[in-house]
């Protein structure tokens, strides 16, 4: 599997393109590089990437920056999947991301080793959290509220967000697992094992940490990630419907 | 006349010069004082005239013009004084108020002294000349006039337009300077640092690090994390924060209670104890903080054992550490992991006064409770909890940061 893994880099600072290309270069074949909207529309068409190393400010287009640059690649490359690089983590930017439909983030200081895993787990089909990014979602989804609590006075918001799910899934391919068999009341909470999960990666667990300490498997832990991924992507509720009419995505 | 322009330009420089001396509002007095000073001074020279003879509406015609052009050089010292007396007076409304009040007088003021002005000459020639030749002697000044301005004009746009360029220059230069200024402080000496400890990787990472830290603070907002020098919300400072003196009885070293004292969120308080315990371990902590809350007294002995847990961790664990931070409701919990070799909590070495006392001893004397999970190979997680008054609930961080 080493080595057949096709990755793709998006930055439009070169050097640091330059840095990922080399770090990355002997675990995976880096079939493009590219360093604005435009560009790396065209890269990813032409040679149809399993993984796309993306930054979040990139120049041009209208300026979506890597937003746009997901949206828009879809079409031409539906089975491309995205990890964002950021340096900023600031949640707009990050929440921008992914809810354009990248698979995680991951801050440019990580480590070399850090990086090759997480493009091996998107391209395995599996989410990247960071504690920062678990900490998001948990503020996101009304950390430690349950279904019966919250969901009385948005009732009404119910029939729209379930629209604007459908739309946003008219821009995503289909992920390898939970074939958008939801509820749509289930995408605005997480379930108290989802919860759980965040919550201790965003203490800093790994997701094999967070295997031991609940008495499941790695795969389960990945496929939880991955839910709370794909809710995050399809929600619509306060935190997050702000930050995307900020951005303009939805 | 000449005599009397001097005299009234000695005036206007003392007028000019006691209302710069005397703060707050004397201007308009002032210019009350010169519109009197000259009355009196044309009532003088009128009565002085008649005395000796010459004809009345010669005296008043000089007087006219005398006062007009006294009341026309008055506006001189009122908008030069104009933003001195300003200075004290507070907010920004009531300066904006008062000088396009004082803008509408003197237009007023101005018009005013122009027509008393053209009386006076009208007054002045009009005993001298007939009726028809001191209208043609008038519309032929007024032509002069117009031609001598339609003259000046390009003249006096040149002068407007420049003076509006320069004083955008300056602004652009001070903006610039701003901006050096800041960089040469931690940019600069960062870098410089940088190179001098080239053969430390650790202090070259950690040096970088908290420079990143710096630079996002100062490019994103969020101005009262770090640095000392005071972001614009501790203008309305309360005692209701923590008060240093709280601070140090509860710890002997805790200088996240530094320099302010205006209320501030839990999270905030956190944010910037790891960045100083970051600064002094020469360590990153990555941090997540979900809910807030407002950091007061209650939170000053859960931030003091976050601190020495964090110390901990840094000096005898191994990275990553993660700081995490939740509040949900009136429960406060706080997390501190590091991923080092572990030790045995039943066994602490005696003397180990950090853990049990600082940690779990002062958790504990708060109402709070304190929990390490330790394992060889693992790491070391120190759980620390603690019930707040719910009502204190605030806003998220992440709304925060939007603002």
């Amino acid at each position: 599997m080493t080595g057949s893994i096709r990755v793709a880099v998006v930055d439009d600072h070169e050097m640091f393109r330059a840095g990922v290309i080399s770090t990355i270069q002997n675990d995976f074949e880096v079939v493009g590089q590219a360093g604005d909207v435009e560009s790396s529309i065209a890269m990813i068409g032409q040679s149809q990437p399993d993984v796309v190393l993306l930054d979040v400010h990139v120049p041009g287009g209208q300026g979506g920056g890597g937003s746009e640059i997901i949206l828009r690649s879809v079409p031409l490359s539906p089975q491309t999947l995205y990890l964002a690089l950021s340096v900023s983590d600031s949640p707009a930017d990050v929440g921008a991301v992914i809810r354009a439909g990248a698979r995680g983030y991951v801050t440019k200081t990580i480590t070399a080793s850090d990086l090759i895993a997480s493009v091996r787990q998107v391209a395995d089909g599996y989410a990247v959290f960071s504690p920062k990014l678990a900490g998001f979602v948990l503020t996101a989804f009304d950390h430690g509220a349950f279904s019966g609590e919250t969901a009385s006075p948005e009732q009404t918001g119910v029939a729209r967000e379930k629209r604007h799910a459908e739309e946003l899934l008219g821009h995503q391919r289909s992920v390898p697992q939970n074939n958008g068999a939801y509820d749509p009341s289930e995408i605005d909470v997480l379930s108290p094992r989802e919860q759980e999960v965040m919550r201790l990666i965003a203490r800093g667990y790994s997701y094999k940490e967070v295997a031991a300490e609940l008495f499941i498997s790695v795969k389960t832990v990945e496929t939880h990630v991955s839910a709370v991924l794909r809710k995050l992507q399809l929600s619509n509720r306060g935190e997050l419907a702000r930050w995307a009419a900020y951005r303009r995505i939805v | 006349m000449t005599e009397r322009k001097t005299r009234l330009g000695h005036l206007v420089d003392a007028a000019a010069q006691a209302s710069e001396n005397t703060s707050g509002r004397v201007h308009p007095a002032t210019v009350r004082n010169v519109t009197s000073l000259a009355f009196f001074l044309a009532i003088v020279g009128v009565v002085w005239a008649l005395v000796s003879g010459i004809e009345f509406h010669i005296a008043l015609g000089f007087a006219a013009i005398f006062l007009g052009i006294v009341s026309g050089w008055s506006q001189l010292s009122f908008i030069m004084n104009q933003p001195l007396g300003g200075v004290g007076s507070g907010d920004d409304e009531a300066l904006a108020a008062a000088s396009l009040r004082s803008r509408k007088v003197g237009i007023a003021m101005t018009v005013l002294s122009v027509v008393v002005t053209i009386a006076g000459v009208l007054v002045l020639f009009g005993g001298v000349l007939g009726p028809r030749q001191v209208l043609f002697g008038a519309l032929a000044g007024f032509v002069i006039l117009a031609a001598v301005a339609l003259i000046i004009a390009p003249w006096w746009i040149t002068l407007v337009a420049n003076l509006g360029m320069q004083e955008a220059k300056t602004a652009r230069e001070q903006l610039r300077l701003d901006f050096t200024a800041h960089l040469h402080d931690s940019v600069l000496q960062t870098l410089a640092l940088i190179q001098l400890n080239a053969d430390d990787p650790k202090k070259v990472a950690a040096l970088a690090h908290a420079q990143e830290r710096d630079l996002r603070e100062w490019l994103y907002g969020d101005m009262e994390t770090g640095s000392p020098a005071g972001g614009p919300s501790s203008a309305g400072a309360t005692a209701e924060g923590v008060s240093p003196a709280e601070a140090g009885a509860a710890s002997t070293a805790a200088p996240y209670t530094g320099t302010d004292s205006a209320p501030e969120s839990l999270s905030r308080a956190l944010k910037r104890l790891v960045a100083d315990v970051e600064d002094t371990t020469e360590r990153q902590i990555e941090l997540v903080t979900v809910g807030d809350a407002r950091a007061d007294e209650q939170t000053v002995p859960l931030l003091s054992a976050a601190r020495e847990a964090m110390l901990n961790a840094a000096h005898h664990g191994a990275p990553p550490y993660s700081v995490y931070l939740e509040v949900s409701g009136g429960l406060i919990q706080l997390f501190v992991r590091d991923h080092g070799s572990g030790f045995d909590t039943a066994h602490l070495p005696a003397g180990h006064l950090g853990v049990s006392e600082s940690i779990l001893g002062r958790m504990k004397r708060n109402g709070g409770t304190a929990d390490i999970d330790s394992r060889p190979g693992w790491g070391t997680e120190v759980k620390l909890t603690l019930h707040v008054d719910s009502s204190q609930h605030a806003g998220s961080p992440q709304e925060e940061e939007k603002q």
